[in-house]
């Protein structure tokens, strides 16, 4: 104990810059707001003449009394922070008490400043307040994962060259003479593309043709059964797919392999392309759902058969979703890690065919971080591919919201005539002469008689050879089929993996293993997932406790409070977007730079578990948005119009009508939290150890467990078992999310 | 009325119509002559749009339906599926919708839809099709300069117009109407219906109408429709002069509705 403090102290004075920085940032951040309440309020009352007019002398007092609690919340706030300056000094404790401080500093700050206006003006704006400041740590968090990264990395590019770091060939490190070293990311960079491709083409093509037969062609009865057995999958944890790519995909195809070597861009494809597929699924089911269903009648109506109308009428109207769909797979793919680490073969060099061993950006940092020296080029070239995968996502991202319809207008987005002008262009420059006129001759036509019959038309339409007669005559078919066929393979697909590991797995769940005390980390000592039990359950505990609250308040500030295609609102769902797409493995090297080093958190639990509550962030914005959306303006009007005000209405008509779509998606973000590794490995620690004994000592999840357990094949039947476990866990809250979503919808529809 | 130059036809034999339980229509008889336009009148859930949707067999798209009974277009009974291919019939006999459903499609490719469905490919037949539809549905001289921009740009009474180019399109003898101007305001509506009386010299025209007045503007013969059974079937004139059904006589007085 003595030994830790005198550490604490000796390390205080080089936090001491940090220290103040900090305390000032959160004065920075209370007093704009505090100016603006009183600003938003003064101009209230000055709007309100009538109201002025009869009780001014009132106004003037409530300003009076706003004004003198604004000035004891500063006094308080202020002998706070002294207070808390006096603790730091005096017990040199930093971490997490220090993170408490500043949380409760600004709670604290932010329900003062309201609770004033709130007595002065109305409750209305004082939760408005409250919504607006949790929508800001969106944007707040996306400034931060692009200054830090940008800031660590910058220095190491610099000092390598851009071009060759980003140009280089060869990526060699080499320990013990740091000079040979040679950091070029190219190899990488060609490694991330090839694995994008190959995971577009497999997992793409299945998910949109599966999309398809799932809303148009399987039977009635079992398409909620295939959706919701789709998104199940979505949420197994991505070191499983690994797993089962590892030791079952990789083997097999060895066997195929002319170098007799299974790994490589072919593994990738395909356990990406699984990985992939519920996203691509789901979204292009979303987009092909909503299409109107008149289109659909409308083309069967005039004679086209089933699978012409489907192929022809509802899926072209549907292209921009289904390309977003495909747009954010491929982001999803180039952001993976844990899973293309354990096919791809790992070595830093251009992917070389179907079997040649490769790397990503992603498995790069996550082989190498292990053993980078603290402040050297290697770390820095590190944090630097992090900046180009980023780099990457962002422009992903930005083409995806180029893609993306906005679905409350007829007008297609930019970016879909945009390609199609982009292709057809030059064709038709070349073919002027045959191609499509769009203005016809203007001549009298009152003889319809003399013309041709349709019938006579088709048979005079140009011939074409029996082969393709018949591929044309079969086409609409085999697409069905083939869509069927996707749907049940690919089910069959992840079903297997399931299978597979639990199979492999359930018998080797032993006492020991779940409860066993922690020994040692030797080969020779049993191991043991107690601790990771224990971490897992208090890291959800924490990043639930975070993340659920502000994703609840962002999205109802969003859907409520700001109308559509207001900046404010605008700037928020750009921030949400862009943190959705930025990969695991940024926000590990994020919270490594900013929690763990500058904050002096450490590799904790409560490091990873605010990493993860940003990741988990904007999805529960989206989907909880999506279940705000969902409810009828009709019951907001007639709400207002009985006299409620917006919070009344928000709180007692909105949220719970929305409550089923909530509960499920706080279910299936702690399914999320169970299922993360990459950007725990790097906040809260990678190696199992001993029980954890608070929120600041280190400690393994269980799913970093498993991950940890693969890397020695002397324990294959405990990683199996702790894949079972994980399975189990990730199905568990998956059926639950769903059931409980159907439980309080049908107590909802009773009473 | 004897009409012995004209010959039936659609005719309805002792049709039954389910919606599971639900006995939609009740041993409908009657015929329809070629190139009239008869009109289905009779309060909300009667089963006229259900009979309508019998000609084209778009019912099949509702499940848990079933159909007793005879429908014999040209002779031929449309639910005989070795003697009638149903896309046949479709296109045979044409559908324009309560709301204009324009494809969000150019309004070149609206129209092509169908005849490039029933196989024409040459570029010069499918020009001289999209312009004829366009004059018969009287929108040509509206969108001649804009064949290329998105038909979904027009207004709600052009989409219908183009909805109907459309059916007109791979040239039915039958189009059939279901309430086309209730989305629309009396203008639109007013070009559509004398859009129909044009229609009459080449198609027969069966149109679904809440609209009384409506039905006596521009149809020839009507139909009254009551809790799935037809009441009364008469020429138009007579059928709103003098009903012979006392229900009939009700609904057009708008004594219930």
């Amino acid at each position: 104990m003595n030994i830790l403090n005198t550490t604490k102290i000796a390390e205080k004075h080089n936090k001491k810059e940090i220290f103040l920085i900090l305390i000032f940032s959160i004065f920075g951040i209370v007093l704009p707001f505090t100016i603006l309440a009183y600003l938003k309020l003064k101009k209230l009352n000055k709007d309100d003449t009538s109201q002025r007019l009869i009780d001014s002398a009132k106004k003037k007092d409530k300003r009076l009394t706003a004004a003198v609690i604004l000035l004891v919340t500063w006094i308080s706030l202020f002998v706070s922070a002294a207070c808390a300056l006096v603790v730091f000094y005096a017990t040199g404790w930093f971490g997490f008490p220090l993170l408490i401080a500043i949380v409760l500093t600004i709670i604290v700050a932010v329900l003062v400043n309201s609770l004033t206006v709130a007595f002065v003006f109305s409750k209305e704006v004082s939760f408005k307040i409250i919504f607006l400041i949790s929508s800001v740590v969106a944007i707040i968090a996306v400034f931060a994962i692009f200054f830090f990264l940008i800031w660590e990395g910058m220095p190491a590019i610099a000092e390598i060259g851009f071009f060759r770091f980003l140009f280089g060939r060869t990526w060699h490190h080499d320990g013990d003479n740091p000079q040979n070293s040679i950091y070029g990311v190219l190899p990488m960079i060609g490694g991330t593309i090839v694995a994008a491709i190959g995971a577009l083409i497999i997992g793409g093509g299945l998910g949109v043709l599966t999309a398809i037969c799932i809303v148009w062609f399987c039977p009635k009865k079992i398409r909620g059964f295939l959706s919701q057995t789709i998104a199940l999958l979505a949420g197994l944890p991505s070191v499983i797919f690994g797993f089962f790519g590892a030791q079952v995909i990789v083997p097999f195809l060895a066997n195929i392999s002319p170098t007799g070597m299974g790994s490589g861009p072919l593994a990738v494809s395909i356990i990406l392309g699984m990985m992939i597929f519920p996203t691509v699924v789901s979204l292009s089911k979303n987009s092909i759902e909503a299409v109107s269903s008149t289109y659909y009648e409308a083309g069967v109506a005039l004679g086209a058969g089933k699978e012409r109308s489907v192929f022809r009428t509802v899926v072209p109207s549907a292209k921009s979703g289904i390309l977003a769909s495909l747009i954010l797979g491929v982001g999803r793919a180039v952001g993976e890690t844990m899973a293309v680490i354990m096919v791809a073969g790992n070595v830093a060099q251009m992917p070389d065919g179907f079997f040649a061993p490769f790397r990503t950006l992603t498995v790069n940092i996550v082989l190498e971080m292990g053993y980078a020296e603290p402040n050297s080029l290697h770390l820095g070239a590190l944090i630097a591919s992090g900046v180009v995968l980023l780099m990457f996502v962002l422009i992903i991202n930005i083409i995806f919201n180029l893609v993306k319809k906005n679905p409350n207008s007829n007008k297609e987005s930019v970016i879909i005539p945009a390609i199609k002008r982009g292709i057809t262009f030059p064709m038709r420059f070349i073919l002027s002469k045959i191609s499509r006129t769009t203005r016809l001759a203007d001549d009298e036509v009152d003889e319809f008689k003399q013309r041709l019959t349709l019938e006579e038309k088709r048979k005079s339409a140009p011939k074409i050879n029996k082969l393709s007669a018949f591929i044309v005559k079969i086409l609409p078919m085999t697409a069905r089929v083939i869509s069927y066929v996707m749907l049940v393979s690919s089910i069959a697909f992840l079903g297997g993996i399931i299978i597979y590991v639990l199979t492999n797995g359930l018998g080797h769940i032993s006492w020991q293993l779940i409860s066993g005390e922690f020994s040692g980390f030797g080969v020779n000592h049993p191991r043991t997932l107690a601790p990771s039990i224990v971490t897992t359950l208090m890291y959800v505990l924490l990043t639930s406790i975070i993340a659920f609250p502000l994703g609840i308040l962002t999205a109802v500030f969003l859907q409520e409070y700001t109308k559509k295609g207001s900046k404010v609102a605008k700037a928020v769902e750009l921030a949400v977007e862009t943190l959705a797409g930025v990969p695991s493995i940024v926000y590990g090297l994020f919270g490594m730079i900013f929690f763990v080093n500058i904050l002096g958190l450490g590799l904790s639990i409560t490091s990873g578990s605010i990493v993860v509550a940003l990741m988990i962030l904007p999805v529960t914005v989206r989907a909880t948005q999506e279940g705000l959306k969902a409810v009828p303006d009709s019951y907001r009007e007639a709400s207002y119009s009985l006299g409620a005000g917006k919070v009344r209405t928000v709180f007692r008509v909105v949220i719970p009508t929305a409550l089923p779509t909530i509960v499920t998606v706080l279910i299936l973000g702690i399914g999320r939290m169970v299922a993360e590794t990459a950007s725990l490995m790097f906040t809260m620690g990678s190696t199992p150890r001993a029980m954890p004994d608070g929120y600041s000592s280190s400690g393994t999840t269980l799913a970093v467990a498993f991950y940890a357990f693969t890397r020695n094949m002397q324990f294959i039947n405990e990683a199996f078992a702790a894949a079972s476990i994980l399975i189990i866990l990730v199905l568990v809250l998956n059926i639950t999310a769903s059931l409980t979503a159907r439980f309080l919808g049908k107590k909802r529809a009773a009473t | 009325m004897d009409n012995s130059e004209k010959k039936p036809i659609i005719q309805v034999k002792d049709v039954d119509l389910f919606y599971g339980d639900f006995q939609a229509l009740k041993k409908v008889n009657f015929d329809i002559q070629e190139k009239e336009i008869t009109a289905f009148i009779g309060p909300s859930g009667c089963g006229k749009t259900t009979l309508l949707k019998c000609f084209n067999r778009m019912i099949d798209l509702i499940e848990g339906c079933k159909v007793h009974g005879q429908i014999l277009i040209d002779d031929i009974d449309i639910f005989d599926t070795k003697k009638r291919n149903v896309n046949r019939l479709r296109k045979d006999v044409g559908m324009v919708f309560q709301k204009p459903n324009a494809f969000p499609m150019s309004i070149y490719d609206n129209i092509a839809f169908g005849p490039r469905t029933h196989g024409v490919r040459k570029k010069q037949h499918l020009d001289e099709i999209v312009k004829d539809s366009l004059v018969k549905a009287g929108l040509w001289d509206e969108v001649k300069d804009k064949l290329n921009k998105s038909g979904l740009n027009l207004s709600g009474g052009q989409q219908q117009r183009l909805c109907i180019a459309r059916a007109l399109a791979v040239e039915p003898k039958i189009i059939l109407m279901d309430e086309p101007t209730s989305a629309l305001d009396p203008i639109s509506t007013g070009i559509i219906e004398e859009l129909c009386e044009e229609l009459k010299q080449h198609y027969t025209i069966v149109i679904v109408t809440h609209n009384m007045q409506q039905a006596t503007r521009i149809s020839d013969k009507t139909a009254f429709f009551l809790l799935g059974e037809m009441l009364e079937f008469a020429p138009t004139e007579e059928l709103f002069s003098n009903p012979k059904n006392e229900k009939c006589e009700n609904y057009i007085t708008g004594r219930f509705g």
